[in-house]
């Protein structure tokens, strides 16, 4: 899938327009490829208060003040509704673009916010691991004789340990205007030399040029558009623009909630936080969506978000709730099986106060990479894990 | 060692076949340094390569009295407990802009990439202060004294899982990298060597950012000591093979494995005290080393890149600024990604950080307003294609100027 120039340099003969016409090939041939952007919403995300079990008996016993009714949210199938203010994946919801993988985690999860967010980033439950699961995969489709970049990060915090690679470099992007080249580049031929590091260097500042003059491109087409003012849909304008710049990225990851605890994390009066927080969420991932969905890029895209762990069913004296275990997964897209997928976890079954996982979340990252990324996961993952029916 | 003036390792003498150039004074200045001024280059030029590097090697006057400010500067930069603190990183870049001994530094620096501790792994950031300062004090110094008080030190020891390292909990993971990664290499590691080395080093522990040695907590069923396990791996002649080949990379090539035959007669010299400036010494003055089989046939590191700019042109650069510059093309000072250290190469150089270095050259050019000829002869020593230098010679604006020969691929190159 990730075409890569070592054939052609191997092959070459080194007529310079040969070499251009086979460094715009190389740059573009990613543009029918999948991508995958992952959001991480820091602190603990309330899967009980985003999809709601507003029928459940037992979810209104214990949420005293901070309990959601059937006429405040947004049904989604017989029992479960989204958060009043999410209407935005209510929508997308309705159009089969949003799919809701419940009773997601693992094994006896981690209820400490740094440990917790260490194994989703990770894709590991053991300690140490140094990489991130989206690391590994740039490590996998960075071809070191091309220059690709297959991943990204596009946010304002400190990279976020899910995407440390190994062996690649992996950029972090505040607004597409990084990617441009300030003043003018400055554009040599690249001499087909005996001399491979000078030509690596120079096919790969080549491409990098063409590559951010298309940057620049975009973003002068892009002006105007209208995305809410929230610091996630401004990422995720980036990564639209990063998308139609056709860079070759393959994963994105962005965030919402900042840095460690992170704004999902309502220990007290979470009603209006948690609202602020879900509505910024759903208005942008929805505007993204259907600014994707404009021009056919969504059919490419996979969005999918993670958050440490959900919370407990009972509401603390202060408002708020503590540190939970399973929790839904939300994917959006435009190429997914949208709906429900997995049974909502029991409200009496419980593990200390805690929603039980039924399904593992490395079988999500599995599922993605391979039915998705078309990456095979075990090496990614260090094991197999079974894959879920996801894409349609 | 025994070499005809021929041979690769031999003292490069310059001569009508490979006369001493502004290119190779350039590339002798960027390799044991980081780059040279346009000042500094001329005297290269004037002395001659071996009295440069003798130079160059030699501890200069003034060292003494730099150590001293540096150290009433860590002293007063509050070396915080948060081990997410950039001060360590910044205080070391403000060392390399300002120092009058690049050679250590850069030494300095190979030792962080191949020893490759963590600072958000080694506990607090004043511990990895004190770290780069071991390694350091080491730089140019002896690898077994380096490697012996590593083994003593609480930054490697906490970075490595080896803080507690009581009878029944013997440091796995230390004892891996000591053999695995810092002296026999990966082919030499062995499961029974592991578990026996993890067991001698029993009793070491860190309390309160000290080193301690605890009796009572070393294994004595197995009657062999840290130190000694040091002695075996180093007697291994793989040790000193794999200390050479990592250095060859560092300064002569990266374009390619050398062959045995090329490494075995520095490794057994090595073998013979562990003197490491000797061993950089000889491969800075061969034949080798002035050849093309070396000359920019690495990558240059962002830190290289952004050096090399701020040297050529004599720019005041400020740590901070240039830290998260350098963090942003993939070089975090004080945080190498793994433990394998930063890969470098060609992954130096990928479709976004070549926009970013040329952003970064755009900053760091500031205002400068030195003609093209210069700016040429600072940093490439006019070693670029005429038909380049011609359209770099016509360039109006002085900004622009100094951003087109750092984004010329020769450049990227060290």
């Amino acid at each position: 899938m990730i075409t890569t120039r070592r054939s052609f340099l191997r092959a070459s003969t080194g007529v310079p327009v040969f070499w251009r016409a086979a460094l715009e090939a190389a740059a573009r041939t990613d543009s029918s490829g999948t991508v995958l952007v992952v959001l991480q919403l820091a602190g603990g995300n309330d899967g009980l208060n985003t999809v709601v079990p507003y029928e459940d008996d037992e979810y209104g016993r214990h949420r005293s003040t901070l309990r959601l009714t059937g006429r405040q949210v947004h049904k989604i199938g017989t029992s479960l509704g989204f958060h009043p203010e999410m209407r935005g994946f209510a929508r997308l919801f309705q159009e089969g673009r949003m799919a809701v993988l419940q009773g997601i985690g693992y094994p006896e999860m981690h209820r400490d916010h740094n440990a917790g967010m260490r194994n989703w980033q990770t894709g590991s439950v053991l300690p140490d691991e140094p990489t991130g699961w989206l690391g590994r995969v740039a490590d996998r489709a960075a071809d070191p004789d091309a220059g690709n970049v297959p991943a990204v990060f596009v946010g304002s915090i400190p990279q976020p340990l899910a995407i440390h690679a190994r062996r690649s470099v992996v950029p972090s992007i505040r607004e597409a205007k990084d990617w441009t080249v300030r003043g003018a580049s400055f554009e040599t031929t690249p001499a087909a030399g005996t001399d491979h590091l000078l030509t690596f260097a120079a096919l790969t500042t080549a491409t990098a040029w063409k590559n951010a003059g298309r940057m620049s491109d975009v973003l002068r087409a892009d002006r105007g558009k209208s995305y809410p003012p929230y610091n996630l849909a401004q990422s995720l304008r980036t990564v639209a623009q990063l998308m139609r710049a056709e860079l070759g990225i393959r994963v994105y990851l962005t965030e919402q909630g900042g840095v460690s605890p992170g704004e999902f994390d309502n220990h007290a009066n979470q009603a209006v936080n948690h609202a602020v927080s879900l509505r910024e969420l759903s208005d942008s991932v929805a505007a993204f969506c259907d600014d994707l969905a404009q021009d056919k890029l969504l059919d490419r895209v996979l969005l999918m978000t993670y958050s440490e762990f959900g919370r407990t069913l009972s509401e603390n004296g202060r408002h708020g709730t503590g540190h939970g275990a399973a929790a839904p997964v939300f994917l959006a897209g435009g190429k997914l099986k949208g709906g429900l997928i997995g049974a909502h976890p029991s409200l009496t079954d419980l593990d200390n106060d805690a929603l039980k996982p039924h399904t593992d979340f490395r079988a999500v990252y599995a599922t993605i990479l391979e039915r998705w990324l078309g990456i095979e996961s075990t090496p990614i993952l260090g094991r197999r894990f079974p894959l879920l029916d996801i894409t349609a | 060692m025994a070499a005809s003036s021929q041979s690769p390792w031999a003292r490069y003498e310059p001569g009508s076949a490979r006369p001493w150039t502004p290119a190779l004074a350039g590339h002798l200045l960027r390799r044991a340094g980081f780059g040279g001024t346009p000042k500094q280059l001329q005297q290269a030029l004037a002395e001659g390569p071996q009295r440069t590097i003798d130079r160059l090697l030699a501890p200069p006057p003034d060292l003494a009295d730099f150590d001293q400010r540096m150290a009433e500067l860590g002293r007063a930069i509050e070396i915080s407990d948060d081990a997410a603190s950039t001060a360590c990183a910044e205080l070391w870049l403000y060392r390399i802009l300002q120092t009058p001994y690049p050679v250590q530094e850069r030494m300095t620096l190979h030792w962080h990439n191949y020893f490759a501790i963590a600072g958000a792994r080694a506990g607090k950031v004043s511990m990895m202060e004190r770290h780069i300062r071991l390694l350091r004090s080491h730089a140019l110094g002896r690898f077994d004294a380096m490697l012996r008080d590593l083994s003593r030190d609480p930054a490697t020891l906490t970075a490595l899982g080896a803080r507690a390292c009581r009878k029944n909990r013997p440091p796995v993971e230390f004892a891996s990298a000591l053999i695995g990664q810092y002296t026999s290499g990966p082919g030499q590691l062995h499961e029974r060597e592991v578990q026996e080395a993890a067991r001698a080093f029993t009793g070491s522990f860190v309390l309160r950012g000290e080193y301690r040695y605890i009796p009572a907590e070393h294994d004595d069923t197995i009657h062999l000591a840290g130190d000694d396990v040091l002695k075996k791996l180093l007697a291994n002649p793989a040790t000193p093979r794999q200390v050479v080949r990592k250095m060859y990379r560092r300064l002569i090539s990266e374009a390619g494995e050398p062959a045995d035959g090329l490494i075995e007669p520095l490794a057994q010299d090595f073998a013979r005290d562990f003197d490491i400036a000797r061993l950089v010494g000889t491969m800075l003055r061969s034949n080798l080393f002035f050849s093309p089989t070396a000359y920019r046939q690495r990558v240059k590191s962002p830190l290289e890149y952004g050096l090399g700019i701020v040297n050529g042109l004599e720019i005041q650069a400020a740590p901070a600024a240039l830290y998260a510059q350098l963090a942003a093309l993939g070089e975090r000072l004080c945080e190498p990604p793994t433990r394998d250290g930063w890969p470098g190469g060609r992954r130096w150089l990928n479709h976004f950080t070549v926009v970013g270095r040329a952003n970064l050259a755009a900053t760091l050019a500031g205002d400068s307003a030195r003609p093209a000829e210069a700016v040429l002869a600072a940093l490439v020593q006019n070693d670029v294609p005429a038909e380049v230098a011609g359209r770099v010679a016509r360039m109006q604006n002085p900004r622009e100027l100094v951003q087109a020969i750092a984004t010329l691929p020769e450049f990227q190159l060290a």
